[in-house]
């Protein structure tokens, strides 16, 4: 595509993010969900502003980068203030100021940096601030939600592994992309049978064991799956072995076994899911809820501001996706799945145009982060997996993770723009 | 009032499915070009024009006598990773010279390399193009040009 049509199609779905945007407001104070509207259609503007402004931005430095990964992020965010607005309108301003810092940061990785491949040089000092952010989250951290994975910075909170994850795929990137060739060949032959030898095993099993330290001080079980997810999509991509694949779910599974019978929470979790019934008014509540409130949504849903999600329990963070399939119904849930599938298609197309392994490997790891986060929490609001407490991106309510998310699409702009994509 | 609230409930809907299709759209537009230009290479050898270049003399020990380079459009030739064909030797810059298909030639243009590019012992300034039998050095690598044009069937 010409430069011209590639920011055209962008300014063009930008339009209907922001009618949508400002409809949505409508329909929550026509439905007295929202008493004074003044508030709302001021942070709107600014919104509006802040995308329409890093829109231009893209146009005036001529950027060549991917088209709709921004706009079908945009409208995500969209989705998430309008239901934050609806769900707990006291916290609709600190969500506006991180979107509107997230875009910034997003803008500036996006065509403010130059280009991602400097980022494949100082892998080591990464990993190490990375370990330490981490550390100092399993000394210093405060407990939200059973999981201690938090910093107080006095104002806000801080979710370092939202941060972490980015930094993790990128070492991993720079890491397997110079050490690929070994990993490919390192197979030993033992009394007949091909037994990896320990070159080949040795990253999985630092990986298994991070993903469990993670799990077991920090009990975040939501962050330790996805961690271990895009390890074991990364090595595939960079290796093409299958047995990978396998050893790493065969890891994950005597990983998960240990934990379910040494800590007391996984045991609920599971238990959980298996039947929330057993419990309706204590533990199984927030998930039955959840159950119900997507029933009543129907095909189209009950209408924004006319139903009743308040009844789940953290509805603004994990269970957003419950409270949007009651609001907007069967047709509102699938067109935010589909956003969703829209941008992880992209996300794996800019990592197969990316001309050097490096970009390929960074590209598809993002990717994959995003892809797993949306499986993990869908799947869990719906009951499909045991539910494990992380953010959907971009629509649920958190800082960190809405940065994160800006600052893990601004790269993916970046890998594109630079092998126009 | 009623009336209001499903006006208001299909239209969201409406819109973000718009946004959807129009995606949709764009993405397969998009796809299609891409087609098109796609054919556009292939029509290079369709058209029965091919070349390679041979390696005749090699001091680096992963490229031996007699291996063969097959040329396309644009074949970039370096020690960086984002080129067509790598030449892992630090005589070698990693943007060395590229290769170009234009005008019915293959025309040979260096890319400022330190080192320099020769064809038939004679340093390259502005791009060249190239003529069967040319001999093409690279630090310690030296190449052989042959191009060849079939009949189209």
């Amino acid at each position: 595509m010409s430069l011209g049509i590639i920011r055209r199609v962008e300014k063009g779905l930008f339009t209907i993010i922001i009618t949508f945007l400002g409809l949505g407001i409508a329909s929550l104070f026509a439905a007295d969900s929202i008493k004074d509207v003044r508030l709302p259609l001021t942070l709107a503007l600014l919104v509006a502003i802040t995308f329409i402004g890093a829109h231009v931005l893209l146009e005036k430095r001529k950027s060549t980068a991917d088209p709709y990964i921004f706009p079908l992020a945009a409208m995500m965010s969209v989705i998430g203030l309008i239901m934050i607005l609806r769900l707990s309108p006291d916290l609709v301003v600190r969500q506006t100021i991180w979107l509107m810092a997230g875009v910034a940061i997003f803008i500036l990785i996006a065509a403010g940096l130059r280009d991602y491949r400097f980022l494949e040089e100082y892998k080591y000092i990464y990993i190490f601030c990375g370990l330490l952010l981490l550390l100092s989250t399993i000394l210093f951290g405060t407990t939200v939600g059973g999981a201690r994975s938090w910093l107080n910075l006095g104002y806000f909170k801080f979710q370092p592994s939202e941060l972490v994850k980015i930094i993790l795929v990128i070492f991993l990137s720079s890491y397997l992309e110079e050490k690929k060739e070994i990993f490919t060949q390192g197979t030993r032959s033992f009394f007949g049978i091909q037994v990896p030898s320990l070159q080949y095993i040795g990253p999985l099993l630092i990986m298994w064991g991070f993903s469990l330290v993670l799990l077991i001080f920090q009990k975040d079980l939501g962050a330790a799956l996805i961690f271990f997810g895009a390890f074991l999509a990364m090595i595939f991509i960079a290796t093409g072995r299958w047995s990978y694949i396998f050893s790493g779910i065969l890891l994950f599974a005597i990983g998960a076994l240990l934990c379910y019978f040494l800590f007391y929470h996984v045991q609920v979790r599971v238990n959980i899911w298996l039947n929330p019934w057993n419990d309706i008014e204590g533990k199984g509540y927030q998930i039955i809820q959840s159950l119900f409130a997507i029933g009543s949504g129907g095909l189209y849903g009950t209408g924004l501001g006319l139903g009743h999600p308040k009844l789940i329990p953290a509805v603004h963070t994990d269970f957003v996706f419950s409270a949007w399939a009651e609001e907007t119904g069967l047709l509102g849930a699938v067109a935010l799945i589909i956003i969703y599938c829209l941008l992880i298609y992209r996300g794996f197309t800019i990592a197969l145009k990316a001309g050097d392994g490096f970009g390929t490997l960074l590209a598809a790891g993002l990717t994959t982060l995003l892809a797993i986060q949306t499986l993990v929490i869908v799947g869990g609001v719906i009951k499909l997996f045991p539910l494990t407490g992380v953010t959907l991106p971009f629509v649920s309510y958190g800082g960190s993770s809405l940065v994160s998310n800006y600052i893990l699409l601004g790269l993916l702009m970046n890998i594109s723009a630079k092998n126009g994509a | 009032m009623r009336f209001l609230f499903l006006a208001l409930k299909f239209s969201l809907l409406a819109l973000i499915y718009l946004f959807i299709l129009r995606i949709f759209y764009f993405i397969i537009t998009d796809l299609r070009n891409s087609a098109k230009t796609n054919t556009a290479l292939e029509e290079l050898s369709d058209a029965g024009i091919g070349a390679e270049l041979v390696v005749t003399e090699s001091t680096v020990s992963s490229l031996k006598t007699g291996d063969v380079v097959r040329l396309g459009r644009e074949t970039r030739i370096g020690r960086g990773r984002n080129n067509d064909f790598k030449i892992p030797d630090s005589f070698v810059s990693h943007n060395h010279a590229r290769i170009i298909f234009k005008e019915q030639s293959f025309f040979l243009e260096d890319l400022n390399s330190i080192n320099g590019t020769y064809i038939n012992g004679i340093r390259v300034r502005d791009p060249l193009p190239l003529k069967t039998g040319d001999s093409l050095k690279i630090a310690g690598v030296t190449f052989k040009f042959a191009r060849w044009e079939n009949e189209v069937e």
